[in-house]
């Protein structure tokens, strides 16, 4: 697959430029700035925009380059970061009102101070959900989150803006966090790769919490490669992180050999492929891209996984209860403080019972007890990521998450990792999207599937026409 | 120019209107929201009222009669294998 302009595309692809001296991390920093202050009044894709930094840190890669110092595949890439995770040279709001202007500040959570070390050019803070749940709120002063596909649809959340800035062009990758999908629901609207890595394997301290049994930080990025070498940068133990497990970070990206001969697919019909809510377009597109994972060598058989439906409502109570402990004191005082949406969802979660909550987790254990037999016949699961394509702005609500499926978070209350990998589009043009599901850990199976389906398409590196234009007017002045 | 969010007073499918409510259901959801010590406008009571009968089910469907032997999953661990056989990459 060749990109389509004058701007490397994925990670992989400007690693090579900047090793071969095609493009300098400075050339390409500026580029990708300049393309950012032209999109972003449109996009909301940034909250802040550190260009100075940014630029600082492309110097600093563009030395070590000089210097015969490589510090890996993330040296001179420009990235984002969501709005809840810390950084030092910028604000962590949480596209909110009601967080403490002094929360982070001055700070690196350990994932960005991760990417730092391996040399990456953080460009700015990316918009979120306000604490990444809800929907955006426009009255509250953040900016609006638009779909390059048509602004007129959503950017999906709570990850949007890391989701626009990849599909539109502005970064090369980023961070997102997913707690319900929130890594997966962007990266399915926006038209590239999401990875939801399992619970436990990346340090989650420094990032604004949404759910505590639920966390987690996440890769996105154009491909399944590019998402492999930023989880290399940011997975490992953190001590700060009493959930982070302690074992060893394999390289992920040279576990992707493009052979998915024998890998053993399951597709669970019931609920992920026969619920009313599901979109008949991204039915038949998961479908076709199982025949090509099929085709290309790989076991596919249909199955159940039970009780899906409930375990989306047990995750959904799990999170509303743990984000409503954490914001109950400022939800009693500064109601009006927060976005519409953002009160909404969080007040919902008082009409749920104590009992509610301990029961979700009893139905949770029982949910990955019978999530790890279903894996003892299959090496993952294939699901659509999101039940639609992106839907028009001003047609949502947040009680959708109520009366809607998800069949993204089942997985955050099993714990495991799940990718959202780019299967098509629809025919207004938005992007589709399929999920793929393994065993805890397994984030090299579910990459492999991914990447194995990404040599074979093209859907993840299609670019939406508002950067096209882009694309064409901007030149690298290496 | 762009269309900005939903304006807070449209329902979503799926949801019923206060008005076709049980008057104990409002009730009750005006009674969780005020142990909550939540002060919410008209509109947005009425926006929970409308959606409390279906999450009030959804959370019943987890009562499930199998999992009365269960025990909780706090101190949840993903990283240790449910079966002897799951390998750690």
């Amino acid at each position: 697959m060749t990109s389509d302009g004058l701007l490397p595309t994925t990670i992989r692809e400007a690693a090579a430029d900047l090793r071969a001296g095609r493009h300098t991390a400075v050339g390409l920093t500026a580029a990708l700035i300049e393309r950012t202050e032209s999109l972003n009044p449109t996009l909301g894709a940034f909250v802040t925009v550190t260009a100075e930094h940014a630029l600082e840190a492309a110097v600093a890669a563009d030395r070590d380059f000089a210097a015969g110092v490589d510090r890996g595949p993330l040296q001179g890439i420009p990235l984002a970061v969501k709005d809840i995770i810390a950084t030092r040279d910028a604000p962590t709001t949480a596209n909110s009102r009601v967080l403490d202007p002094a929360w982070g500040a001055g700070v690196d959570a350990p994932v960005v101070e991760r990417l730092r070390d391996a040399g990456a050019v953080i460009i700015g803070k990316a918009t979120t959900s306000e604490f990444a749940c809800g929907l955006p709120d426009p009255d509250k002063g953040f900016a609006v989150p638009r779909n390059p596909w048509n602004i007129e649809h959503s950017a999906g959340g709570s990850s949007s803006g890391t989701g626009v800035a990849i599909a539109a062009g502005l970064v090369l990758g980023g961070l997102g966090t997913d707690t319900g999908g929130s890594v997966r629901f962007p990266a399915a609207l926006n038209g590239h790769t999401g990875l939801k890595v399992t619970f436990g394997r990346v340090p989650k301290n420094g990032v604004v919490p949404l759910a505590y049994t639920l966390d987690s930080v996440g890769p996105m990025a154009r491909s399944a490669e590019d998402c492999a070498l930023l989880l290399e940068a940011i997975a490992g133990h953190h001590e700060g992180d009493r959930y982070c497990v302690d074992i060893g970070v394999p390289r992920y990206s040279t576990l992707l050999t493009g052979n998915v001969d024998g890998i053993r697919i399951g597709v669970p019909m019931p609920y992920f492929f026969d619920d009313e809510g599901l979109d008949d377009e991204v039915r038949a597109a998961v479908l076709a891209a199982i025949d090509v994972l099929g085709d290309a060598g790989a076991a596919v058989e249909e199955t159940v996984v039970p009780h899906a439906r409930e375990a989306k409502v047990a995750n959904t109570i799990t999170m509303g209860a743990e984000a409503f402990a954490y914001h109950r004191d400022d939800l009693v005082t500064r109601w009006s403080d927060y976005g519409r949406h953002t009160r909404m969802t969080l007040g919902r979660a008082a009409l749920f019972s104590a009992a509610d909550y301990a029961q979700a987790q009893r139905f949770r254990s029982y949910f990955m007890r019978e999530v790890a037999e279903l894996f003892e016949s299959y090496d993952v699961l294939v699901t659509p990521a999101w039940p639609s394509p992106a839907r028009r702005i001003d047609a949502m609500a947040s009680e959708d998450m109520v009366v809607g499926p998800s069949f993204s978070g089942p997985w955050n209350l099993a714990g495991l990792p799940a990718v959202a990998v780019p299967c098509g589009f629809s025919t207004d043009g938005l992007p589709l999207s399929m999920q793929i599901v393994a065993k805890p850990f397994a984030e090299d199976i579910v990459l492999l599937v991914a990447d194995a389906y990404q040599r074979v398409t093209d859907w993840h590196l299609r670019t939406p026409p508002i950067a096209r234009a882009q694309q064409s007017s901007l030149a690298i002045n290496s | 120019m762009p269309a900005n969010t939903m304006p807070a007073n449209t329902m979503p499918a799926n949801t019923m209107p206060t008005h076709t409510m049980p008057a104990n259901t409002v009730e009750k959801v005006k009674a969780l929201l005020a142990a909550a010590q939540l002060t919410v406008s008209d509109d947005e009571l009425e926006r929970f009222v409308a959606v409390y009968p279906t999450m009030r089910a959804q959370a019943d469907s987890l009562y499930l009669r199998h999992l009365k032997d269960e025990e909780l999953a706090l101190g949840f661990d993903p990283s240790a294998p449910a079966h002897d056989d799951w390998s750690l990459t």
